[in-house]
């Protein structure tokens, strides 16, 4: 690598990423500690008031300018991932706030026995951290987050009452609803980061126009951009966008010396850090570290387990829509967050698979989008079209299984070093089978989602099985663990092998529960950042 | 930069392809009702592969297509379903956004379902409080997460 042309003055803590964990990281070292704290991102800034949510071709720039697949949307603020060995591709968002600009928002916590489920199923390994560990950073990270919800879910831990109350789940949810009491099974509103009452800094509530998928207009769903940055920034946090961090170097003791990245005009510039927190994602974390290769680590930095890539986890999904013979309106409201049922989330011994799944509720899509079959198979064309048009638009609720998927070293993200970006950092490939395990999980959930669904009054069932665009959740790339042989942090993120580098995404996962991970990942990032203050 | 431009040679059997996908009913204009290929071009072309998929599809049509009855065509594009995925792929998602995005179209959706056409935001729609008797029976169940 040729010399950095700016070398910045050192700082203590150096943020790789401003998403979920990164921005997290942020506030918690900043402020009354007094440490300087930089934070690299590779894209942008959002503008709430610019969200493609209030452009008449919504539907057009949700598959296309803003969709959540880099690959789809191609902009020059993203890297290429080779995706054609995964039947599952890879979404993500580059710029301040990461993926949160474009989620669900979906907010459930892991429970107990997640952390603990080679203990208690003897499949994969236990967490080197409990739930107890993290109960108090989840409040935490929801009191700054926002969470839309109802305290009292029977089937998790006690938490806090919710910010704000739940959001409606709308003719589709409560269909749902009423089917699941009379299967006796269980079924609570989701929690969700979305205000249903204004809550936060200036930020307003949900007015259910259904589009979170484009960030949110309304301010009202919790993207890091508008929770923890604004607060990490008023701490003195120094935020530098359009950066693209292609290295972190070591120094002579072996320790992490900081990051180079290139600005947008492509010059390099050197940051000088005490130490390193890397919160890139499930696939840009192990393509930084696998990149950033040395005489000390010539297999990349923090990889001397050999595991940074191994053990990616996606949660593969399938879905059952229920037809119903009356409008249900489903395209009001957020798609994706109303109700869920955890009746099947743990392991039984009766069943061919271990662990489980969650049926997470779904209302429906505009126009264009449900002719193309919301993402998956479009609807018959031909002479068969408007009268499949007019059975399915607005008429239908759905169920999302979401698989728990165990961790396999052989799904994983490398680096491909004969296909580099436009920086010169090497391709992420990604590689990925979905086990034998999850495909029984899947099938077992789509049979309950057809039983429920048909009690809940569906006239037909479409069922998609393992749609491709349907996966933020990129986990387990950089697993924790007590064992440097068989983990590449520990149970505060610290990589094993280099003292000042910490991991903070969905990486350090050890597994990956069968719900969305960001709760758990911001409170994994708040743990973390209150060991490092420690440090300071 | 994408070239957006066809032949008008294409442009013909681009027409034909979208009145087979979308051929209309009493109540449902026919693609060629909308003028659609202009539009289903342009929103080809935004996808990252541009108009090549789309061409190619329209390359691997048989000869005489725009001139075959219904049935005819219907069998050859099931045929390229199979054979030209992406290139099918893409003519479909092409001929389904610029129907549904059509104000003449979302105005019949709106007629039979009550959805109102244009941008979700800033109007949005109301968003009732959520009604806690819904959760009445779901409130009896005992704590059932499993200890660890």
């Amino acid at each position: 690598m040729s010399a950095p042309k700016h070398v910045h003055d050192a700082c203590d803590v150096l943020i790789v990423g401003a998403g979920a964990s990164g921005a997290a990281v942020a506030w918690a070292v900043s402020g009354d500690t007094g440490a300087k704290v930089v934070c690299l991102e590779r894209g942008d800034w959002s503008d709430p008031r610019s969200y493609l949510s209030a452009d008449d071709q919504w539907e057009i720039h949700r598959q296309f300018r803003r969709s959540p697949n880099p690959n789809t949307r191609g902009l020059d603020v993203d890297y290429p991932i080779e995706d054609a060995q995964s039947p599952i591709k890879p979404l993500l968002w580059n710029g301040v706030g990461g993926s949160t600009i474009l989620w669900s928002a979906h907010f459930p916590r892991f429970h107990p026995s997640d952390f603990r489920v080679q203990s208690l199923d003897g499949v994969a390994d236990d967490w080197p951290l409990t739930y107890d560990d993290l109960a108090d950073f989840y409040e935490l990270n929801d009191e700054l987050m926002g969470v839309a919800g109802l305290a009292g879910d029977p089937a998790n831990p006690p938490r806090r009452p919710r910010q704000t109350p739940p959001i409606s789940p709308g003719k589709p949810g409560e269909r749902l609803a009423a089917a699941f009491d009379r299967k006796g099974w269980h079924w609570w509103p989701s929690d969700v980061a979305t205000n249903s009452r204004p809550y936060g800094d200036g930020r307003g509530a949900c007015n259910n126009c259904g589009m979170m998928e484009l960030g949110c207009y309304q301010q009202a769903k919790a993207s890091t951009d508008i929770t923890y940055w604004p607060k990490a920034i008023r701490n003195g946090v120094e935020l530098r966008t359009r950066a693209r961090v292609v290295e972190l170097p070591v120094d002579a003791s072996g320790r992490c010396a900081g990051a180079h990245y290139l600005d947008a005009a492509g010059e390099l510039h050197f940051q000088p850090a005490a130490r390193v927190v890397v919160a890139a994602n499930g696939i840009g974390t192990p393509r930084l570290l696998l990149a950033s290769r040395s005489e000390r680590f010539p297999d990349g930095i923090a990889n001397s387990s050999g595991l940074v890539g191994k053990n990616l986890m996606l949660h593969p999904l399938a879905t059952a829509i229920g037809v119903f013979d009356e409008l249900l309106e489903g395209w009001k409201g957020p798609t994706a967050c109303t109700i869920f049922s955890q009746e099947f989330y743990e392991t039984d011994p009766a069943r061919d698979y271990v662990r489980g799944f969650t049926l997470q509720a779904l209302r429906s899509h505009g126009p264009a989008i449900t002719a193309l079959g919301s993402f998956a198979t479009p609807l018959p064309w031909g002479r068969r079209h408007h009268e499949r048009f007019e059975q399915v638009f607005g008429r239908t609720a759905g169920l999302a299984i979401v698989a728990e998927d165990l961790p396999e070293q052989h799904n994983r993200i490398e680096v491909d070093w004969s296909q580099r970006d436009r920086d010169g950092i090497p391709t992420a490939r990604m590689v990925y089978t979905v086990s034998e395990n999850s495909e029984q999980i899947l099938a077992a959930g789509a049979e309950v989602a057809r039983e429920l669904l048909r009690e809940a009054g569906a006239v037909d069932v479409i069922e998609q099985h393992l749609p491709a665009d349907s996966r933020f959740h990129l986990m387990g790339t950089a697993r924790m663990g007590d064992d440097p042989r068989r983990s590449v942090v520990d149970g505060f993120g610290r990589a094993h092998d280099v003292d000042n580098l910490f991991v903070v995404d969905g990486s350090t996962f050890v597994t990956c529960a069968s719900i969305n991970p960001t709760p758990t990942l911001q409170a994994l990032a708040l743990r973390t950042a209150m060991h490092i203050v420690e440090e300071l | 930069m994408t070239d957006q431009r066809l032949p008008a040679e294409e442009r013909a059997l681009l027409a034909a392809v979208l009145d087979t996908f979308l051929p209309g009913s009493p109540e449902w204009p026919a693609a060629t009702d909308l003028d659609l290929p202009a539009e289903a071009i342009r929103l080809a072309g935004l996808s990252v592969a541009g108009l090549a998929p789309l061409r190619a599809l329209l390359a691997a049509l048989p000869a005489g297509f725009a001139t075959h009855g219904p049935d005819e065509r219907e069998t050859a594009l099931t045929a390229l379903a199979a054979s030209e995925p992406a290139g099918f792929g893409a003519a479909l998602q092409a001929a389904y956004n610029a129907y549904y995005i059509d104000p003449r179209v979302l105005a019949i959706v709106a007629a039979k379902t009550g959805y109102r056409p244009g941008a979700p935001q800033p109007d949005g729609h109301e968003l009732p409080p959520f009604d806690e008797a819904l959760i009445a029976a779901a409130r009896t169940r005992a704590p059932h997460w499993r200890q660890a």
